[in-house]
């Protein structure tokens, strides 16, 4: 159990500098890395997806930044514990988790992305203090490793940001570009 | 210049900002040692109500603990948490701001308790609404971390209080960080570098949209000068309104500095002081200038004329001094928005 989670933390090769040190996931630059040598190896099969918490600033506006570090570790742990030992997480920055799916179909990636939502949404954080219930819901976007590492991530960043809010079942942002009327 | 704050004049209420900082710091149990020195604070407790400290201390403080923390997510962190604030009636009035418009003229009225170290200036022309900020007592090498931490706390505010994302343009007057997934995911996407400001954008649309909070009369009554704070500007301030008021006169170091009572020598080595001297306070003032004379539509000629070049190649060139680009570069730059 220990291994595995160590796996999903760590994948290839272990750079101790590239860790978050709230979330002890790997960071964005150790992605960018695992995502360059991805591109490199031609031909892609592996998805690249991000996740993002709704409305988590007012969870830090609600209770303060130490609880909302406390949700983010929680939230971690959850998506630790519901991916397979092959996967990579990172915490992208703040709030913004991506998944390394490697050798995964966009079918698969999104039957995995939509049951961490509903991992994530079934948690239920009591804040420290007051011990009220915090319940966080998760939005995704998720594609191909078909571009450049740079693109990649700014055309998912730019799919989780638009301000679309995500489908109540599927929890899947959608990207008004590809909505048709 | 006594009318005028500077940089180790004790104008920042300690019970403002710098204790938000020391909250932040205690939070994240860094030590004494690496927190209070050369910050005129020492201890963690809620500073006394009148106690203030000066722009260099806390500049220190928050150069204390961002090198403490040594985290890429510093400065963002720290801004989410500085605005609306708990500053008294200034704080209050934000809280019930009924619009984008509102919340912007609270903020220019203290900037003191609001932006302390960065003076807000406010535009508004073609259907753009541009906040931009100029140095009040100068940031040096904290420059950048005090920019992002108040384009966050401003972008949080806005985004907490008007119950969504505005769709800002972060405008940073520097050179692109090797990576910005901190500015992207805390700020959002629209993000420009190479910049010659720092500057919140927005489609002046959003000015007016009434936010769920507002409650006219109240905050109304609370934008009464002197509620909290200093309305005294800086110096750096002061001479940024005064080359702004007469650049059309090509002002010199010699009438700015009668212009502010003293002799040119104490004039400069109050600028010096600031990390600054007059032909770069001069130069950023008319690089604004030529910007939103340009963002206005007009060419190069009339440009210069304004600026009082009676030749378009002599401002060509100096605003590729001010600038680091030629007006072709920024007209397309302006273009591309």
């Amino acid at each position: 159990m220990v291994t595995e989670h160590l796996q999903k933390r760590e994948r290839l090769f272990r750079d101790h500098r590239s860790f978050d040190q709230l979330t002890q996931v790997a960071d964005a630059d150790y992605l960018r890395e695992q995502l360059r040598i991805e591109y490199a190896g031609g031909a892609s099969d592996s998805c690249l997806l991000m996740l993002d918490i709704d409305s988590f600033h007012l969870v830090n506006r609600d209770f303060g930044q130490r609880e909302g570090d406390r949700v983010l570790q929680a939230v971690t742990q959850v998506l630790l514990l519901n991916l397979r030992s092959t996967d990579l997480l990172c915490r992208y920055a703040g709030d913004r988790f991506a998944v390394l799916l490697p050798k995964t179909h966009p079918e698969t990636a999104r039957a995995l992305a939509d049951h961490l939502r509903r991992a994530v949404a079934s948690l239920r954080h009591h804040a420290q203090r007051s011990g009220t219930p915090i319940q966080s819901t998760v939005r995704y976007t998720f594609r191909n490793v078909d571009a450049e590492p740079r693109q990649l991530l700014k055309e998912l960043n730019r799919a989780l940001e638009r301000r679309m809010p995500a489908t109540p079942e599927t929890g899947e942002a959608i990207d008004p570009a590809t909505v048709r009327a | 210049l006594t009318p005028y704050l500077q940089l180790g004049d004790a104008c920042i209420a300690a019970r403002h900002q710098p204790s938000l900082v020391l909250e932040f710091a205690r939070n994240r149990e860094l030590e004494e040692r690496r927190v209070f020195p050369g910050t005129g604070l020492d201890d963690w407790e809620l500073p006394a109500a009148g106690a203030a400290i000066c722009p260099r201390q806390y500049l220190q403080l928050l150069e204390n603990v961002a090198g403490a923390l040594n985290s890429a997510d510093t400065s963002f962190l720290l801004g989410q948490q500085l605005l609306p604030g708990h500053f008294g009636a200034i704080s209050h009035a934000l809280l019930q701001a009924r619009s984008l418009r509102h919340a912007i003229a609270l903020l220019l009225s203290d900037p003191m308790a609001l932006s302390p170290l960065l003076a807000p200036h406010f535009a508004e022309e073609q259907g753009q609404a541009v906040l931009y900020f100029t140095d009040s007592f100068g940031a040096g090498r904290m420059r950048g971390f005090v920019v992002e931490m108040q384009m966050t706390a401003l972008s949080a505010m806005c985004r907490w209080l008007s119950g969504e994302r505005l769709p800002w343009r972060f405008c940073f007057n520097r050179t692109p960080p090797r990576y910005t997934e901190q500015h992207e995911v805390h700020l959002g996407q629209g993000l420009r570098f190479h910049c010659q400001l720092d500057a919140l954008a927005i489609d002046a649309a959003w000015l007016d949209r009434p936010w769920p909070r507002g409650a006219g009369t109240a905050a109304a009554i609370a934008l009464r000068q002197g509620e909290s704070g200093s309305t005294r500007a800086s110096l750096l301030g002061g001479v940024y309104a005064y080359l702004f008021e007469n650049i059309r006169r090509g002002p010199t170091l010699e009438q700015a500095a009668a212009a502010f009572d003293v002799s040119p020598a104490t004039f400069k080595r109050h600028l010096a002081r600031h990390g600054s001297h007059f032909q770069a306070e001069l130069d950023q003032v008319r690089a604004h200038v030529a910007l939103q004379l340009m963002h206005r539509g007009c060419d190069n000629d009339a440009v210069a004329r304004h600026l009082g070049y009676h030749d378009a190649n002599n401002f060509r060139r100096s605003f590729k001094r001010w600038t680091g680009m030629t007006p072709m570069l920024i007209r397309a730059a302006l273009a591309r928005r």
